[in-house]
């Protein structure tokens, strides 16, 4: 087991993004001044109470801030620190230990999830479907967004691994991205004997210090934002990370620099799957969304409880990147973001209008 | 075809009023306020259910009897705009219908009446970086309420109260506005 004290050390660069001042470019000021104001206004209409987020261009973090509150009955501010429940971005934390294994010659994509989980009930359905959503009807032909399928690569991370999928995520990313304020799993903060078995004393200790900075939950209903009841605490492939901007810019710039796997293999994951009866472009990759907008590249990929919520883009090609978490299905939850078209959010498309095209 | 009937059926009712050569048409130049307004689109400034000036016009066939018709036009500029991140916008409506007012004969000095009818909404909205831009038009009904005082041979005043509603349940695509008017009117016999 690693310390923090060796966590912190590992990957020094990846800190940089957030240890170093916000910087912005004469030329990005002004859009991000612009950029502040609109997210304030969609985060009103949207019904979060608290949001944070970043944007990092060239590695650098040009845009940091929580706006609302983590707590709206204290009025306890969010802040960069606040921690989220980031959903369905988890996926893209499976992707990459997925395609670790593969690297290591420990998994074929091709191979048949029913291998490794029983969940699957299409017989000739493969890991890829599987981590491409195209597992249902006649495997490979068909996108569709289904994060109970994706669960079911979770005895595929454990088995290739050869380790508990939290016990991976955390060794394989979140340590050596230095991502000390994330936690595999809110049950963590209460850990059974079981799960605390997996993890060193400093390591629970840091987990349960991090879930303290937690934001409330809240859900969106007609009248506004109201407070509710966690999401389910415990953690799989599909979901159950708990994460801050800051811990993920750290990831975002060690999946830059290649630190968990080789640019090919990232490419890879950022290549849209084909239909394998219509050959048509299907909207996702390995474990994110991949679209084209105006002739730019976008990969991204949302999270959405009715609590929480969660956008993370990057446009890699100019080497720029958004995310935002949020106390509420807000950034989501009115947005068919499953369809594979990213432009539906009123925050991406923001971004992207003011930074990208 | 059952539109087409209730449709002829009041066109008959209107022009084959055997008070017809008793009628009055009104001119009607208004200002109002509208109010309570909900749409499907972006209210980034947050001011789109605030009272706002409107302004308009409006023609009145009021009969001798019950059953007259009128037609109205009305503007609400920077419906959407607080003078944050929306730079101009309005919404237009065009409505006509149908009125129902008491007989002249027993209310001569003020003309009470209802109507119902339907027309065009029209929503434009221009954000400061162009990222939310509207045009929409859609289709609305309306129901309302107002009277008719009768100065002298020529000229009048009324006041009114209307609500228009749009679209369906879905808050994305509804559209919801009240307003409430008054105005000089010109008329002809």
């Amino acid at each position: 087991m690693r310390t923090r004290g060796v966590l912190v050390s590992v990957n020094l660069f990846t800190a940089l993004a957030i240890l170093g001042p916000t910087v912005a470019s004469p030329d990005d000021a002004d859009a991000i001044a612009l950029f502040e104001r609109y997210v304030e206004a969609l985060r009103r209409i949207a019904h979060v109470p608290g949001l944070s987020g970043i944007i990092l261009r060239d590695g650098r973090t040009v845009w940091l801030r929580g706006l609302g509150f983590e707590d709206l009955e204290s009025r306890i501010p969010a802040t960069p620190d606040t921690l989220y429940h980031v959903a369905s971005l988890t996926k893209t934390f499976t992707s990459t230990l997925l395609l670790q294994c593969v690297e290591r010659g420990t998994l074929s994509l091709d191979e048949r999830i029913a291998r490794y989980s029983s969940a699957i009930p299409e017989p000739d359905a493969t890991v890829r479907h599987v981590l491409t959503h195209t597992s249902q009807g006649a495997p490979g032909a068909i996108f569709r967004y289904d994060g109970d399928r994706f669960f079911a690569l979770t005895a595929v991370v454990t088995a290739c691994h050869g380790r508990p999928f939290r016990r991976a995520l955390a060794a394989e990313i979140l340590d050596r991205a230095a991502m000390i304020d994330s936690v595999p799993g809110h049950d963590l903060e209460r850990p059974t004997p079981t799960l605390a078995a997996l993890f060193d004393p400093a390591s629970l200790a840091r987990y349960a210090a991090a879930v303290r900075r937690l934001a409330l939950p809240y859900t969106v209903s007609r009248g506004g934002a109201s407070r509710s009841d966690y999401p389910p605490r415990d953690m799989n492939a599909a979901t159950g990370l708990l994460s801050n901007v800051v811990d993920l810019a750290k990831y975002d710039a060690a999946i830059d620099a290649n630190v968990f796997i080789s640019r090919s293999s990232q490419q890879q994951a950022w290549t849209n799957a084909i239909s394998t009866t219509f050959r048509d472009t299907l909207p996702y990759g390995l474990g994110w969304f991949v679209q084209q907008e105006s002739g730019v590249r976008l990969v991204w990929h949302y999270g959405q409880w009715s609590q929480y919520s969660a956008l993370y883009l990057k446009v890699p090609d100019r080497r720029l990147t958004l995310i935002l978490l949020a106390n509420s299905g807000g950034l989501s939850v009115a947005f068919p973001m499953a369809a594979g078209d990213v432009m539906v959010s009123p925050f991406a498309r923001t971004f992207v209008k003011l930074f990208v095209t | 075809m059952s539109r087409l009937r209730v449709w002829t059926f009041l066109l008959t009712a209107v022009v084959g009023s055997p008070r017809l050569a008793g009628a009055d048409w009104l001119l009607i130049p208004f200002i109002g306020v509208s109010g309570r307004t909900e749409t499907g689109f972006l209210d980034l400034d947050d001011v789109v259910s605030n009272p706002h000036p409107s302004y308009g016009a409006g023609v009145t066939f009021l009969p001798d009897g019950m059953v007259g018709a009128e037609a109205e036009v009305s503007w609400t500029p920077s419906a959407f705009t607080g003078h944050d991140l929306i730079e101009s916008s309005r919404i237009i409506t065009a409505t006509g219908g149908m009125v129902l007012t008491l007989p002249k004969r027993w209310s001569p000095r003020v003309r009470p009446y209802v109507m119902i009818g339907a027309g065009l909404i029209h929503v434009t909205s221009t954000d400061i970086a162009g990222i939310f831009p509207v045009d929409s038009a859609r289709g609305v009904t309306c129901a309302g309420a107002g009277a008719w005082i009768p100065i002298s041979p020529r000229l009048g005043a009324r006041a009114s109260v209307r609500y228009l509603h749009g679209g369906s349940a879905d808050a994305t695509n509804r559209f919801k506005m009240w307003q409430a008017a008054g105005g000089m009117t010109v008329q002809f016999r």
